[in-house]
């Protein structure tokens, strides 16, 4: 295991999505002021998914070695781990922020319409998410959720199977053994020896555990592969979104929208997390004057 | 509540309830009963009208699908939350008027808001129309109010037997020990030359919108348990209303009629309300919805909306205020299915 290789692959993907970040930023600011074109926008738009697509790469190269570490990955905080799903971001996710930032400016385009004071222009908010987009929408939305819910039925699936066989029948072989040989003992030995008790618990926990090495190997592949698919599922819905159904102007709103509350989540989690960690260690000194104090026997 | 208590009030109101709703009941046993019996010939029957039936009849709108078109808009989305459990059916044509209205067309609408699974709104989208077809020939030519009332009971009573025979498919995500916790409601509209009528069960809504300053005419009126005369109908047929988050029909079910929802019978009943109104000269539309819209927007500034669509003068105004209002209900953070009908009332030749 190479706990710092993987760090590495997502310290490169953070300082990707913050460049990234700046770039779309920049980006909407010159579509705002009639200053790109939509050959420019789409042109970002498309780096922006050649990011993620790069990120994908890598972690489909090195979830092979663990897919495990990809799952509750330690380089992130509790919290972001608490909102990963499969590793990831949850795709469906994304069509949520979507509905959120095309209702921004709705409210008020509506008023105008009402009061007779606009232009006789349809209101689409500040986005201008179309009703032809909408349905477009909708049905990603559906689609993406029904991919969701199957591998997410596949991971239920690999947890209970692994659990159920092979893990516990090897746990139940070994006690029955284990308890085979105390008997053993205890009879040669013509007494209850807790000593002999505790040589074979020791034997049993140095033994050579192939079995439970090949199931915990069994059970990373399989985790790998339902990572790799889970990219897939993240990719392809973002992409869907991004150059199939918004225009480039809008998939520049949206990434970057994603990209800044990705960014702005991590740094909240971090800086209370280091909070606590600081407390923890005051807390931490005071046990150590305690046991200073009154020094154990 | 302990269950032995739910059996002993049911005991208690073993007697027999005289009134429309116990009438109703009444129908809708015979109906099931003359339906068992005529089991193998009906379903030839069925079969063969539907056969009859696919030349003339429109394409069923899907979850999600924009159907344009002059007459009427739809919008359908699932919003914020994870499933679909709206369904919503537009038929074109799908009966007759009765020779004494002058043999002119009939036009269905319809939403459907699951609950529990989709799969008796889908049965709803898929059926109501043809129950209600079936119905409407074999009633007298009159057209009257009654008959009308008469034949929509018959078709939710039917539809309603239906979704709970038929249980979920093998498609459906519920558990297969608790289709009888599924349910939908139904507001169906036809809108005839002279009339529009609407038969409602449950809490989504019909509205008809007049021009010249009126205000929107409800066309319905949505099913809460804790409207006086459903709790006291709940009541008396010795069911409960328990408030958890809102009025509950025996602390589960918000609403006190559905199609479906065999677990909570004879509580939560599929007995509609029909309105039969004639149509205005100053009529502009006619708004179906889902609770999804109606709980983020008032009746209103749904009409408003619609008004400033149709002002603009496109021929897709209908689709245009129906996706409209679909958008708003989503900006205004509804966290429901949005589902939207809106039909051009306007006489032809204006």
């Amino acid at each position: 295991m190479d706990m710092a290789r993987y760090e590495s692959c997502y310290r490169h993907w953070i300082a990707g999505q913050e460049a990234g970040l700046a770039e779309l930023e920049a980006a909407s600011a010159n579509a705002a002021a009639g200053r790109a074109t939509d050959a420019e926008l789409r042109t970002v738009v498309e780096r922006c998914m050649l990011g993620y697509q790069d990120y994908a790469t890598r972690r489909r190269a090195l979830s092979r070695e663990d897919g495990v570490a990809f799952f509750a990955p330690p380089w992130c905080t509790a919290f972001e781990n608490s909102v990963l799903w499969l590793g990831g971001c949850r795709p469906s996710l994304t069509v949520r922020l979507l509905y959120n930032l095309s209702g921004e400016g709705l409210e008020a385009q509506v008023e105008e319409l009402l009061g007779g004071l606009s232009n006789g222009v349809i209101p689409t908010g500040a986005l201008g998410i179309t009703s032809a987009q909408l349905v477009l929408i909708n049905d990603l939305h559906s689609r993406t959720v029904h991919q969701e819910n199957a591998l997410s039925d596949r991971l239920a699936t690999l947890q209970e199977d692994i659990a159920d066989r092979p893990l516990l029948p090897i746990v139940r072989q070994r006690e029955l053994a284990a308890a085979a040989r105390l008997g053993a003992a205890a009879a040669a030995s013509g007494s209850c020896d807790g000593a002999a008790r505790r040589r074979l618990r020791a034997a049993r926990l140095g033994a050579a555990d192939a079995e439970v090495d090949a199931a915990l190997d069994s059970y990373k592949a399989a985790l790998s592969r339902l990572l790799v698919e889970a990219d897939e599922l993240r990719m392809a819905t973002a992409r869907a979104l991004a150059t199939e159904i918004l225009t480039p102007r809008q998939a520049v709103e949206m990434l970057a929208a994603g990209k800044h509350l990705h960014l702005s989540v991590r740094d909240w989690s971090r800086r209370r997390e280091a909070a606590a960690g600081a407390q923890q260690q005051l807390g931490g000194q005071s046990a150590g004057t305690d046991n200073t104090v009154r020094p154990s026997t | 509540m302990s269950m032995a208590q739910v059996c002993c009030d049911s005991a208690v109101t073993a007697a027999p309830v005289a009134g429309p709703e116990a009438e109703a009941r009444a129908r809708a046993r015979a109906e099931r009963r003359r339906r068992a019996a005529e089991a193998g010939r009906w379903k030839h029957a069925a079969a063969a009208g539907t056969a009859a039936a696919d030349a003339t009849r429109k394409r069923s709108l899907e979850a999600g699908e924009l159907l344009v078109a002059r007459k009427h808009g739809a919008a359908s989305v699932a919003g914020r939350r994870r499933e679909m459990e709206d369904a919503v059916s537009v038929r074109e044509s799908f009966a007759a008027e009765g020779d004494a209205d002058g043999g002119g067309r009939r036009d269905f609408y319809g939403v459907f808001d699951g609950h529990g699974c989709s799969h008796v709104a889908e049965a709803c989208r898929d059926r109501m129309h043809d129950l209600l077809a079936e119905e409407l020939a074999a009633a007298d030519g009159s057209g009257s109010a009654a008959t009308w009332t008469a034949a929509m009971e018959r078709s939710f009573a039917r539809m309603d037997a239906e979704a709970m025979s038929a249980g979920g498919s093998a498609a459906c995500r519920c558990d297969p020990h608790k289709c009888d916790h599924v349910g939908s409601t139904a507001v169906v509209a036809v809108v005839e030359e002279r009339r529009v009528v609407v038969a409602n069960c449950g809490d989504s809504r019909a509205l008809l919108c007049r021009g010249g300053g009126a205000p929107p005419l409800p066309l319905s009126s949505d099913h809460k348990p804790d409207r006086p005369d459903e709790l006291e109908r709940i009541e008396a047929a010795g069911g409960r209303v328990i408030f958890w988050e809102g009025a509950r029909v025996l602390g589960v079910l918000a609403m006190s009629r559905a199609i479906g929802d065999g677990y909570l019978k004879p509580y939560v009943s599929s007995v509609p309300e029909v309105t039969v109104t004639d149509r205005a000269d100053a009529d502009e539309c006619l708004i179906l919805a889902s609770d999804g819209l109606w709980d983020v927007v008032s009746n209103e500034a749904a009409c408003e909306v619609a008004r400033a669509c149709l002002r603009r003068g496109r021929a897709r105004w209908c689709a245009e205020a129906a996706a409209l209002l679909t958008k708003l209900a989503l900006a205004r953070r509804s966290s429901d299915n949005v589902s939207v009908v809106v039909v051009d009332l306007r006489r032809r030749d204006h």
